[in-house]
């Protein structure tokens, strides 16, 4: 931590201490990944193949080396840009980074999308629960703060996928776009914004009708911890020094709820934000199951599935290195909110 | 004063009694109890290679075994890459597992099981000199009667030796809206050229469940990527519309002993139409071009692809054991329509193999030329085929579109099974989906014309009933998938055949088949299934239809389970 309160040194302290839990993380998955019995090569052919035809090639993509050989061949290529080559059966031969480039849009549109619903619902829920505390619509917002994050997001889905897409047929069933209709051209990968950019009304009106539905399910989930984060925060600063000496001057409620309460209710909010994206990458693994959503998560299952070694780290690490880099971002916005946090 | 025994005589011997009581009741009990069961383990996949359904098959397997009274089954699963990671290497004692053939032919269901080679892959290490000349002998035969006797020979060994117990052959199913026509459950190319929509005539939407790995021919070994292949390429012989008969496809006729091939079947000529067919992109397809797409993929032999089919099964070699002369490609190209093939040992069934995806010829000139140092990128327009559609558009994993090939050489070439022209309907979109769930939610919501591969049994049997109301059809066809259990024969206790037949009384299939699959597969008595040629009930003859749990009671008597014994096998690792 810098003696001084510099917001450079700060972020650049944040940033450089981020490299070494990389490593460890990287360190972690490549162990981990060979300690759990299984060969990807083996699970190509499923038995298919003769012995000496999954040997040979076993040979040749080094398989059969020692495991700090592998390591270090390993690491050499990470830092070097290159996260190797799928060996899986979905994608094998594929770059693993043009296979992520492919799938991380997905997966960040769904989030912003998330993010959004999370944030409207459960910070409203938090407020309006905080300002009439042990009314009748506090205890509702407290029963619906609990209740919606323990419902398994995948159920959740389901039964909105049922109801609004198979029954009342207002939304599409899964999936990012129409299958008769193609999708804008890739210019960021998200299709909302693509579908903008290529100035197609009639495509980011599909898209973003495919994505209400995954939307709504991850952001209901996520919307109980805003909720009960915003309250807690709200019902803490209503009764801090300060609000009682702006009603001690006169102000009217109102005034004091939105300059003086809410808005320090929110600083601590911010910083939760970063924990809420580590859940939400957690939560999009089902939700784009669920809802045939091609995105980072059903990478990461089938991955998984085949235990495609490259593929499975080089999502991990993706996945680490956002989250990581959220948390810098939070919690260099939070030192320029905060100061006292810099110190 | 009086002793204690004076004082306390009563609690004495009562507490004496009580003693003798106990250790007589305990001793009793140890005496009279039923021998200890002796327990074995069934493995099975854990995550959904083969469905949802898994665990609740070996469940029901595992009960059928346990009426016997004598054994004990312990469940055991792991995930697919540590599953046959472990059977390849023989850890796995008793195990499900299943099949889906590359090659029509009742040998891809005997050479890769029975054959020593094949079985070592397979991890049941079934090794057995006399099965394996019968199986060279069945390869390297084009005698229909001939075949069958070896055959015969081969099914009744099998069920003798019991290395493995078929279980069910699947079948293939479909759901699809009122006013569709043309769907033929092929049991080897689903295509989608014979199929016509009333409802929108250019247009057909397609749901599944399974996604393309390539569409690279050299590289697509799994049954979607082969499927759609089989849409934009042509090999040299195609399947009929209806059943597995060959049609000449790129070539001009089926070859045939004394019309291309030769007496000793290591010598099969193919000669291409005239004029010669061409590339979605209007380049010709001349002899060199199969011959140098046939050596592409064999030498490129990419990753989890079919090349060994080829190389290995196809009896052509490969170039990369140059050391052994053995084993160079010889294929002759005398003129720009004949294609000559030097195998080096006969193989009876090559025109199957001419007819599958990895044979299908690749560009190998001009500006669409494949590359020949590893696979094709699946992309849009790196896709170029000779088959009745072309790919127009393609998001992996989510959805590809299939359109008319404008430069189609053969749309009559099905006109002797009743399709003047193909492909009929323009466009087909065919969307992936991430469950089968899903994939009925789209089929119900109307938001699919068919949903092909693959429906959970429930919702098949919930379809059926609501087919009418949702003006939909559900369809099923004979399918070449099979399950079986395996034993590893090499691997104590399965190393004794009275064991391995005591199960094979034991196993209920009608319990799996109407409990599991609500009555949506077939019982399975032999490892070829009803589908194929020289197929023999073989186990319902020698074992019976139903369980036979007092046979199977003797022959574990036979064993030695009639005394006490525990013993419990998990994972061999020997």
């Amino acid at each position: 931590m810098p003696r001084r309160g510099s917001l450079l040194a700060y972020g650049l302290t944040r940033l450089i201490l981020a490299f070494p839990m990389l490593l460890i993380l990287l360190t972690v998955v490549f162990t981990v990944l060979r300690i759990i019995p299984g060969d990807p090569i083996y699970a190509l052919y499923g038995g298919r193949a003769p012995l000496s035809v999954i040997m040979a090639l076993r040979h040749q993509l080094g398989l059969d080396k020692p495991y700090w050989q592998q390591y270090v061949t390993y690491i050499v290529q990470i830092f070097t840009g290159n996260f190797g080559v799928s060996l899986g059966a979905h994608y094998g031969g594929q770059s693993v980074i043009a296979v992520i480039d492919q799938k991380l849009p997905a997966t960040i549109e769904l989030s912003i999308g998330s993010m959004i619903v999370a944030s409207t619902i459960g910070i409203s829920v938090g407020l309006i629960s905080g300002i009439n505390r042990d009314k009748v619509v506090d205890v509702v917002g407290r029963l619906y703060g609990t209740t919606i994050f323990v419902i398994p997001v995948f159920w959740l889905g389901l039964m909105l996928q049922l109801l609004f897409a198979v029954d009342l047929r207002w939304l599409p069933v899964n999936s990012r776009f129409d299958i008769s209709s193609s999708p804008p051209a890739t210019i960021t990968g998200l299709y909302t914004i693509d579908s903008l950019l290529a100035g197609r009304l009639d495509l980011f009106i599909i898209a973003i009708r495919h994505l209400a539905l995954p939307c709504l399910t991850l952001g209901l989930v996520l919307s109980g911890f805003f909720a009960k984060t915003v309250r807690a925060n709200l019902l803490r600063t209503i009764n801090a020094d300060y609000v009682e000496a702006a009603r001690a001057r006169g102000i009217k409620e109102r005034t004091i709820m939105s300059r003086y309460a809410f808005k320090n209710a929110l600083i601590p909010v911010i910083t939760v934000l970063g924990l809420e994206f580590a859940i939400l990458f957690a939560g999009a693994v089902l939700t784009e199951t669920t809802f045939n959503w091609d995105g980072m998560g059903r990478l990461l299952i089938d991955s998984i599935e085949v235990q495609d070694y490259p593929l499975i780290q080089g999502t991990i690490i993706v996945f680490s290195f956002i989250i990581v880099l959220i948390s810098i971002l939070v919690d260099i916005l939070s030192g320029v909110i905060d100061p006292r946090v810099r110190y | 004063m009086p002793s204690l025994w004076q004082r306390q005589k009563k609690v004495i011997i009562a507490i004496v009694v009580i003693a003798i009581l106990a250790v007589g009741s305990v001793s009793a009990a140890l005496l009279l109890r039923p021998p200890s069961q002796f327990t074995i383990p069934l493995w099975y996949n854990s995550d959904g290679h083969y469905g949802d359904t898994e665990p609740t098959v070996a469940q029901v397997i595992a009960s059928a075994i346990e009426r016997t009274g004598k054994i004990n089954v312990q469940l055991k699963s792991e995930p697919w890459a540590q599953y046959t990671t472990d059977f390849g290497n023989g850890n796995l004692p008793f195990f499900l597992l299943g099949w889906y053939p590359d090659y029509f032919d009742a040998d891809d269901y005997a050479s890769p099981f029975l054959g020593t080679a094949g079985a070592a892959s397979l991890g049941s290490q079934y090794s057995n000199s006399t099965m394996d000349n019968w199986l060279a002998w069945e390869a390297g035969n084009s005698s229909s009667t001939v075949r069958s006797q070896l055959f015969t020979q081969i099914q009744t060994q099998l069920a003798n030796d019991v290395p493995y117990i078929p279980l069910w052959e699947g079948k293939a199913n479909i759901v699809y809206k009122n006013g569709i026509n043309g769907v033929f459950l092929h049991p080897v190319a689903f295509r989608y050229f014979f199929m016509s929509n009333t409802n929108n005539p250019n247009t057909l939407n397609v749901g599944t469940t399974d996604r393309i790995k390539s569409l690279d021919p050299a590289y697509a070994y799994d049954y979607f990527s082969i499927e759609i292949i089989n849409q934009i390429f042509d090999t040299l012989l195609v399947y009929s519309p209806t059943n597995t008969t060959l049609l000449p496809g790129l070539a001009a006729t089926v070859p045939s002993i004394g019309n291309g091939v030769s007496s000793d079947l290591k010598t099969w000529t193919y000669t291409l139409r005239t004029p010669l067919p061409t590339f979605s992109d209007g380049n010709v397809i001349n002899s060199t071009v199969v011959k140098k797409s046939i050596i592409r993929a064999i030498t490129l032999n990419l990753p989890g692809s079919a090349a060994f089919l080829l190389s290995q099964v196809g009896e052509l070699g490969n170039t990369t054991s140059t050391a052994n002369p053995n084993f160079t490609i010889n294929i002759d190209t005398p003129d720009p329509n004949t294609i000559v093939f030097h195998l080096h040992q006969p193989v009876g069934f090559f025109n199957q193999l001419m007819a599958f995806s990895v044979s299908a010829p690749v560009p190998i000139y001009g500006a669409n030329a494949y590359n020949m140092t590893g696979a094709q990128p699946t992309q849009l327009n790196k896709v170029v085929g000779s088959g009745p559609y072309k790919l127009t558009a393609y998001t992996q994993d989510q959805s590809l579109t299939l359109a008319k090939n404008p430069s189609y050489y053969g749309p009559t070439i099905y006109s002797t099974s009743g399709f003047a022209s193909v492909p009929i309907i323009g466009t087909v979109n065919i969307k992936s989906e991430s469950t089968a769930t899903q994939l009925k939610n789209d089929i119900v919501a109307g938001a699919i014309d068919m949903a092909y591969r693959t429906l959970n049994p429930q919702d098949i049997t919930s379809l059926q009933i609501q087919a009418s109301s949702l003006g939909l059809k559900v369809d099923f066809g004979a399918s070449p998938q099979i399950r079986y259990l395996v034993f590893n024969v090499k691997t104590a206790p399965f190393n004794n055949v009275l064991l391995r037949r005591a199960i094979a009384y034991a196993v209920d299939r009608s319990l799996i088949i109407n409990n599991v699959f609500n009555s949506q597969v077939d019982p399975l008595w032999t490892m070829i299934p009803t589908v194929m040629n020289y197929s023999i009930p073989v186990f319902q003859l020698i074992y019976g239809s139903v369980p036979n749990l007092t046979q199977a009671g003797n022959l574990l008597s036979q064993y030695g389970l009639s005394i006490f014994q525990t013993l419990d096998i998990s994972k061999n690792h020997l």
